[in-house]
């Protein structure tokens, strides 16, 4: 194996001297051997592994921490095993240090996160530690369920970029995703994997037009795909969005063998009532179509669909009334009601507010509710906060509008609105999936930067923060409070 | 650190005038186990073979049978065995399913059918079971995991089981693998959780019912792409029926994992049960039990729900034990091949830490696909000793150079006594391959030396009599709880001998989709003297005896 590496070792050119000096000194020419032969970083790299491995964190520390300093591609693997040697030998103060190292440069690194979760406990700070375990779930691929992902998929190199490319989807990472799916795609043109991927990702990032292609072509390559019924919910989804009514009704009618089947007919009729109400604002066919397809849904769905049905006519009472009366459902088994001690009346309503698409529709029930108990004030602000919502979608659904029409280089600030909106509502995946999309779009817009700078402001959120307040100081070096709060939050990471 | 320090490191590390001696903190890994074994199948008598689906394994249901439980359900002193078979999806109207069986033993290590008489042959789709006094009238129950409903058979103490899965309110989500019994709440009645797999519908199979490929050979579909079927607890009501209070007591498996086996164990020495399940392809679960009957999930936190490297893996069978004898019980979890098995220690931080290369375990197993699995001292030397059983998933790798066949030979790691393993499972006798899953451990002629069953798909079990010799010396102690716990499941015995001491927990379901011998085994090595025995009974009670010399089974009774 050549012993030549890339950048050289700077210690290499000492080597010379080292001779010298040491056959000059009278040492032992195995002494000699040893000095001459200055190990390279991969090789130092190899033996930290293997003191790591034997656990012998006293010889596994001071050589990652001499290795730690250099840049390069294994810096965060050194990193790691640094934090979890201190860690495993009791320094889990000085864990703290590399790990926090680590997350400024990778913000999603869940592996760094679930370690400083650990050594924060350690530390006996555990709402810390809670807060970076959830923080590391979030982002954390390995936690989603990603139904689709047939097994093979990581036997070729390109196989193993379109994993990548999915866990960054998955992550919220979607600038990035886009990047790789589309690279990813010039090798695989025609993987329904691939395309249904790629075409969800658009469909989430509210681009139809971009979207319906692409689910089209995965669907007719990938008709047996697990996740081919996810994609004919999206494309259905998506249908409705960009072409309107018609387009959607006349694939509604082609899909009549499915919304029959019992395998695929429940989830199907659920979609494609929720775009009648959400995409079409069609209450009247909305509630035929929930006539229609009963026997398919579940009780549970059934009583949800049929009660946003009855608020969207106007009628939220009998919407009330549906929902209470279906409490036995909607508020889970009786043994989990006796053990939880819940009123199962309002354990249904919190069903429904939890289960509602739409947060105003969830808000306005709960304020039906809390006036029927006497309870005014709670009423009023339940109600307060459905017509705050109601506002906010309006707001959402124009900017939908505009996105429609936009080209996608140009829209980095229309996904910062819809971030902003998605905060305000509450819908915290969101915030991170367009604040990412618009960093990634725009990378030199300075508020840009900063507006992410102001929604990542979740304890959970300290590593994305700071990661945009790096590129605020990039693009604005001497922008004094974006210096001055990096280095509180990284205090506060610290102490 | 700059670059004076760096060469300071290097001079540390590179550089002696001497040269280099033995570094005393690494032990040295033992020369190989004297554990022997002789295999006994023949002459066992257990006339049983598992059926598990097609023999080409088309789908993914025919290939996860073969658990089983080790119980004295005739309370001869003996332990006797429940084997549990799948069936077939061809089955024509008329013929006669596989069905579990039970075998009595009669004492000299040879079993004869009881299944008929004592009406627990169930004709289900098997998957596992586990022995245990539910009822706490002094007998043990089974509890069997099916594809489809659970049974719950009640022994009426003759001998004679009744199913009362209905009455009890315990038939299990659609797909049940792994199950087990402890007092979760501290009620003093033992309460029941059940994994679920895959939410498996035959008549809308995977892909349309056309393999899928792996590794270039076309294999069953899933679990990969399919959903996960949920888990359940079941809570005792204490009159002998359940209730499910999964979401009551943070018990939900909201991602839909593919779970496997499940095991409760008292991780951090509170008193109360913690549980861990072990899930295919997904993060393992583990719950920290709150004292109360409510858990928390922690799994990540803990350093159980991945590998060191940070993967999901196939997560087939538990052991637990206290593998480096610290006092605290760490995990073995079985995997997938090309992956190893894990060994997670229990640090007394409240951490655990994947320790699968330092252990020994991880480099043997990389390239086997391990099943059950169970801590035990088969030596009798004071360590706990680690059984390890394989075999492939898919009958399509037999003959291909690249993987260690269908049928793969089984893992005997030998502790050298600090938690290091030399695997020596050939040079101990145990030489048949098979395709194995569940492994059960019992001392068949209570002669105080454990011995193994090996259980396999779509074949005969295998019968391994320990004949060590030179072995040490032993004893057994079981606890007996006051109330409803009559088992004591949760209770934790220390045993103290020559200044040396053991702790062992009594749990029921372990290893893969099976309960073992419910007697907590220890191994005393040359000590013959006194013994002190403490049990710590999961209400909290603690009992301490003293036995005047070894090589007995004792009785500690809570009141």
């Amino acid at each position: 194996m050549s012993r030549r590496t890339w950048p050289p070792n700077p210690l290499s050119v000492l080597k010379p001297f080292l001779g010298l000096a040491l056959i000059l000194a009278g040492c032992e020419p195995s002494v000699q051997e040893s000095f001459t032969n200055i190990p390279s970083k991969q090789e130092l790299l190899a033996k930290a592994r293997k003191y790591y491995a034997d656990r012998q964190w006293d010889e596994a520390i001071p050589l990652l921490l001499s290795l730690a300093e250099n840049p390069g591609p294994d810096r965060e693997e050194i990193r790691l095993l640094l934090a979890y040697s201190f860690g495993r030998s009791g320094r889990a103060q000085e864990a703290l240090e590399p790990l926090l190292a680590l997350l400024e440069e990778n913000p999603f690194s869940s592996a760094a996160l679930e370690e400083l979760s650990r050594d924060y406990s350690r530390l006996g700070r555990e709402a810390d530690s809670r807060r970076c375990l959830e923080a590391a779930k979030r982002i954390d691929s390995r936690t989603a369920h990603r139904p689709g992902l047939p097994e093979g998929v990581e036997d070729s190199p390109s196989g193993r970029r379109l994993k990548e490319a999915m866990i960054l989807a998955d992550r919220g990472r979607a600038f990035q995703a886009l990047r790789l799916f589309e690279e990813v795609r010039k090798d695989r043109p025609r993987d329904p994997l691939l395309l249904g991927s790629l075409g969800s990702l658009y469909a989430a990032l509210h681009r139809p037009r971009e979207a319906l292609p692409l689910l089209k072509e995965a669907l007719e390559l990938g008709s047996g795909l697990p996740s081919a019924p996810l994609l004919r919910r999206h494309w259905l989804r998506c249908l409705a969005q960009a072409e309107g009514k018609e387009a959607f009704l006349k694939e509604l009618g082609r899909l009549a063998p499915e919304l029959a089947s019992p395998k695929s007919a429940g989830d199907l009729s659920k979609e494609a009532i929720e775009i009648h109400l959400d995409e079409l604002r069609d209450p009247p066919g909305a509630a035929a179509l929930l006539a229609r397809q009963r026997p398919a849904l579940s009780p549970a769905d059934t009583l949800i669909l049929g009660a946003r049905i009855l608020i969207r006519q106007g009628s939220p009472e009998k919407a009330l009334e549906v929902v209470l009366q279906g409490a036995p459902v909607l508020a889970g088994s009786p043994g989990e009601k006796s053990a939880s001690g819940k009123d199962p009346r309002r354990a249904a309503v919190n069903a429904f507010v939890k289960e509602a698409p739409d947060p105003s529709e969830g808000e306005a029930l709960l304020s039906l509710y809390e006036g029927s108990l006497g309870n005014a004030a709670e009423a009023s602000e339940a109600l307060l906060r459905s017509r705050n919502l109601e506002k906010l979608e309006g707001r959402r659904r124009e900017i939908l509008t505009r996105l429609k029409g936009a080209p996608l280089e140009g829209a980095a600030a229309l996904y910062g609105e819809l971030a902003d909106l998605a905060r305000t509502s509450g819908r915290r995946d969101d915030v991170m999936r367009f604040m990412e999309m618009a960093r990634g779009l725009a990378p030199e817009a300075l508020e840009i930067h900063r507006q992410a700078v102001k929604l990542f402001d979740r304890p959970e959120e300290v590593f994305l923060r700071l990661r945009a307040l790096q590129d605020v100081l990039r693009l604005a070096p001497d922008d004094k409070p974006a210096s001055s709060l990096a280095a509180r939050l990284r205090q506060e990471l610290r102490s | 650190m700059n670059r004076w320090a760096a060469c300071l490191v290097l001079v540390s590390l590179g550089a002696g005038c001497t040269k280099g001696s033995p570094d005393p903190r690494r032990p040295e890994l033992a020369a190989g186990p004297n554990i022997h074994f002789e295999e006994a199948t023949p002459e066992a008598g257990l006339n049983f073979t598992n059926v598990s689906g097609s023999p080409e394994k088309y789908w993914i249901t025919d290939s996860t049978a073969g658990g089983g439980a080790v119980l004295d359900f005739d309370g001869d002193g003996f332990m006797d065995l429940y084997l549990v078979s799948g069936s077939r999806w061809d089955l024509k109207p008329g013929d006669p399913p596989p069905i579990n069986r039970l075998f009595r033993n009669r004492g000299d290590g040879t079993f004869e059918d009881a299944t008929a008489r004592s009406g627990a042959g169930d004709p289900g789709w098997g998957q596992g079971a586990v022995a245990a006094d539910y009822d706490g009238d002094g007998d043990p129950d089974l509890y069997v995991t099916n594809i489809g409903a659970n049974r719950l058979f009640r022994n009426e103490g003759s001998g004679v089981f009744t199913d009362v899965t209905s009455r009890a309110g315990v038939p299990g989500p659609g797909w049940s693998t792994g199950a087990a019994f402890a007092d979760a709440d501290g009620d003093g009645d033992l309460d029941l959780f059940v994994v679920g797999y895959v939410a498996f519908d035959p008549r809308h199979p995977p892909n349309d019912g056309k393999p899928c490929a792996w590794q270039g050979l076309p294999v069953f579909c899933g679990p990969q792409g399919l959903p996960g079927e949920r888990d359940i607890f079941y809570r005792s009501r204490g009159d002998g029926t359940f209730e499910e209070a999964v979401v009551a007591a943070g018990l939900g498996d909201q991602e839909g994992h593919y779970g496997f086996q499940p095991v409760f164990f008292d991780y951090d020495l509170d008193g109360d049960p913690d549980l861990f399940v072990a899930n295919d392809s997904r993060p393992n679960s583990f719950y920290e039990n709150r004292g109360n009957g409510t858990f928390q999930e922690s799994a990540v936190l803990r350093g159980v729900a991945y590998n060191e490297g940070g993967r999901s893996q196939a997560s087939m069978g538990v052991a637990v034990g206290d593998a480096d004898g610290d006092g605290r019980l760490d995990l073995y979890v079985t995997n997938f091949d090309f992956d190893t098995n894990t060994l997670y220690k229990n640090n007394s931080d409240g951490f655990f830490e994947d320790v699968s290369t330092y252990s020994g375990v991880g480099p043997v197993s990389y390239r086997a696909m391990g099943w059950g699995a169970a801590f035990a001292d088969f030596d009798n030397d004071g360590d706990l000793d680690l059984i390890s059983v394989n075999g492939h998933l898919y009958p399509a790798v037999e003959g291909r150079p690249d993987f260690q066949g269908y049928e793969q030979r089984h893992f005997l790691f030998a502790n050298d006594g600090r938690g290091r393993f030399a695997e020596g499972g050939e040079a101990a006798g145990i030489t048949r391959r098979s395709c194995g899953r569940g492994v059960l451990v019992l001392d068949l002629e209570n002669d105080g030396d454990l011995d193994l069953v090996i259980l396999s798909l779509d074949g005969a079990p295998l019968v391994f009599k320990n004949e060590t010799a030179g072995a040490g010396h032993w004893l057994k102690a079981r606890p007996v709880g006051a109330g409803k716990n009559r088992d004591a499941v949760g209770a934790r015995v220390t045993v103290r001998w020559g200044g040396r001491r053991s702790a062992g927990e009594v749990r029921r379901g372990e290893g893969y989709l099976s309960s073992m011998d419910p007697r907590p085994h220890f191994g005393l090595g040359a000590w013959t003297g006194p013994v002190q025995v403490e049990v710590r009974f999961r209400s909290g009670r603690v009992k301490e005896v003293q036995v005047e010399s070894a090589d007995r089974l004792i009785e500690v009774h809570e009141k």
